[in-house]
């Protein structure tokens, strides 16, 4: 029986590598690694709770599909204080100018902005106005608005009978009765056939991700784009190192 | 030399240390085991934030492939889909299997020139396709593009505007383009998403395992992944669904736009297209000649995005020309009869001196030009 080693006095690490306590407390040091490795990993789940962007808000009613304006009924008729009253009531006692164009006494809704066609007996006809006039002299009524409007715009009317040009509800399919291609007058103006600006709809959630502006500025949008931003700090930083080397010459 | 030593052992030298032996190397043994334990549960710690909802029944666990189900196990697979939309949200879904048309392929068109980037086309896919309200996911992006330029590095689509178009930009919105070589079919390991006969490019929610790949090798951005479980509000849930389409999704699965199969195959518009104010987007069936998809391509110059990677895309888009055509034989004696007829002031021909406008018969508004400039 031999006597026991003197175990070795507490040493400084890395003093004698390869010592009976410096394995020991290395072997030592792995399960409570684990451990301490363990309570991290539990403390970091507990904040694993992820907040997201809050979802964009849009209004339903923008998303209903239907034409974009309500065309004019056919025969024609206005709203005179909420009661529909039909064209020829009024303008069989008063006569209007067929050179009026663009200052209208009545009829204040109407802005006319259709380029030189800035006559109401272009497209009105001046005997009935409950329908319309060709260039040759016809009467239409409401619902041929495709036809009038061709005599100008005639490419795009030829597009629009093919299908390139316009809208269509309903259907893909061309023998589908469900099929249905709106009328130059469901989508334009035919006052002011140009459509005016709109207010686009959110965008992607990035937009609404931390600080915002407290109003939408001139470069708002860019802002917010991480790729632009870097770009024109990017730029930014060009500028003054061509700058600071200009000032050195 | 180090020696580590976890496990000594029984000394044989110190017969007299080797129950204190024993002991230390015991428990040091049993801590590190311990530890160990804590350490995998740790690992597994995410699991705790699975709900009874989350986890596949045996059931669900079991289903095969789309391809390789037959119709009695498709209806159970819908039934199983309808009992889970009926608990998470109250609604009972009219979900089905809508299987292509024959002599269908469908393809899409987009009029860059009539484009105003009003996103309606964006939100009204979300409504229609069960998309994550939050965290976000959507199909479109409008990316709005400097005018004369078709470089899409110089796109943003973070603009934000009050009111739309801006009139140094256009529009061009750009979502899955139903490839005709589909780079991210080629990659998916498991053959979750594949071609379908129209053309159309799908993803069996319940096969894909999330790993990505399709996203990565897609050169449109068309895919998204669902990294948390899907948020949608009980009364914004569209119970119209298909099992390819917008049946609701898993978390760490991948989707994207499908044209709306679910309406499409049943003969109506995709969502996008009925809700587009401009009518700048066309859907229809490219093997019918009288299709509205057919006459743009026929009549249109139009282009794919990216056409150089040799996706073939089912997507196009598409100007229409101040200037007429001059591939259009019909659209060139139009001009030149007009030309003959009222002089060079329309600018109907190429290298006309007039205003570059339409074949109308007016002069240019102030305020046209004011927004121009």
């Amino acid at each position: 029986m031999q006597p026991r080693p003197e175990p070795v006095p507490p040493i400084v690490a890395g003093a004698v590598p390869g010592s009976r306590v410096d394995a020991a407390w290395l072997g030592w040091s792995l399960p409570m690694g684990f451990v301490a490795l363990a309570m991290v990993l539990f403390a970091l789940s507990r904040d694993g709770e992820m907040t997201y962007a809050p979802a964009a808000m849009v209004d339903r009613g923008d998303l209903v599909v239907k034409p974009r304006r309500a065309a004019m009924s056919d025969p024609a008729h206005i709203l005179v204080d909420g009661s529909p009253q039909n064209c020829n009531g009024c303008h069989q006692i008063f006569q209007s100018n067929s050179a009026a164009g663009a200052n209208l006494n009545f009829h204040g809704d109407i802005r006319l902005l259709h380029g030189l066609n800035n006559r109401c007996t272009n497209c009105h006809d001046p005997e009935n106005r409950e329908r319309l006039t060709l260039r040759d002299g016809a009467s239409v009524p409401f619902a041929q608005t495709p036809q009038l409007c061709a005599q100008c715009h005639g490419t795009v009317f030829r597009d629009w009978e093919r299908g390139t040009h316009g809208k269509t509800l309903g259907s893909w399919m061309t023998h589908s009765d469900a099929q249905r291609r709106l009328n130059c007058n469901e989508c334009h103006n035919p006052h002011s056939p140009k459509f005016e600006p709109t207010r686009p709809l959110p965008g992607p959630n990035t937009l609404r991700m931390g600080a915002q502006p407290a109003s939408p500025s001139h470069d708002h949008g860019q802002m917010h784009s991480p790729l632009q931003r870097w770009l024109r700090e990017l730029d930014a930083a060009k500028t003054m190192n061509s700058t600071s080397k200009g000032g050195h010459q | 030399m180090t020696d580590i030593r976890i496990w000594e052992g029984p000394s044989k030298n110190h017969s007299g240390s080797e129950s204190e032996q024993t002991r230390r190397s015991f428990l040091r043994t049993g801590a590190a085991a311990v530890g160990g334990m804590a350490a995998l549960a740790a690992a597994l710690s995410p699991l705790r934030e699975l709900s009874s909802d989350d986890v596949p029944n045996f059931d669900e666990f079991l289903q095969k492939h789309y391809k390789a189900m037959t119709p009695e196990e498709m209806e159970a697979a819908l039934e199983r889909i309808r009992k889970k939309v009926e608990d998470r949200y109250a609604v009972r879904p009219h979900l089905r299997d809508v299987k292509p048309m024959e002599g269908v392929e469908f393809v899409y068109a987009l009029n860059l020139s009539r484009c105003i980037g009003c996103r309606k086309c964006v939100h009204a896919c979300v409504a229609e396709n069960n998309q994550s309200r939050s965290p976000e996911i959507q199909y479109i992006r409008v990316i709005e593009m400097p005018r004369g330029s078709l470089d899409v590095e110089k796109g943003n689509h973070h603009y934000d505007h009050p009111t739309v178009p801006d009139p140094s930009h256009f529009y061009m919105p750009v979502q899955c383009h139903q490839c005709a070589n589909p780079p991210c079919v080629k990659v998916c390991p498991v053959e979750a998403t594949w071609q379908e006969p129209d053309g159309i490019t799908v993803i069996d929610y319940d096969w894909c395992i999330g790993c990505r790949y399709c996203e990565a090798a897609c050169p449109y951005w068309a895919r998204r992944f669902n990294f948390a479980k899907p948020s949608l509000p009980r009364e914004q849930l569209n119970p119209n669904m298909s099992y390819l389409s917008n049946r609701p999704r898993e978390r760490g699965v991948m989707e994207k736009c499908h044209f709306c199969l679910h309406r499409t195959r049943e003969g109506r518009m995709p969502a996008c297209v009925e809700i587009c104010p401009t009518g700048s987007r066309k859907f229809g069936n490219v093997l019918d000649p009288k299709s509205e998809v057919s006459e743009i391509l026929k009549t249109k110059r139009v282009f794919v995005l990216k056409e150089d990677v040799g996706t073939l895309p089912r997507f196009f888009y598409y100007f229409d020309e101040r200037y007429p055509n001059t591939l259009d034989p019909e659209a060139v004696a139009i001009a030149e009869r007009l030309k003959a007829e009222e002089g060079d002031a329309y600018g109907c021909l190429p290298g006309a001196a007039g205003p570059r406008k339409d074949f109308v018969a007016s002069s240019t508004p102030e305020w046209w030009n004011g927004a121009r400039t």
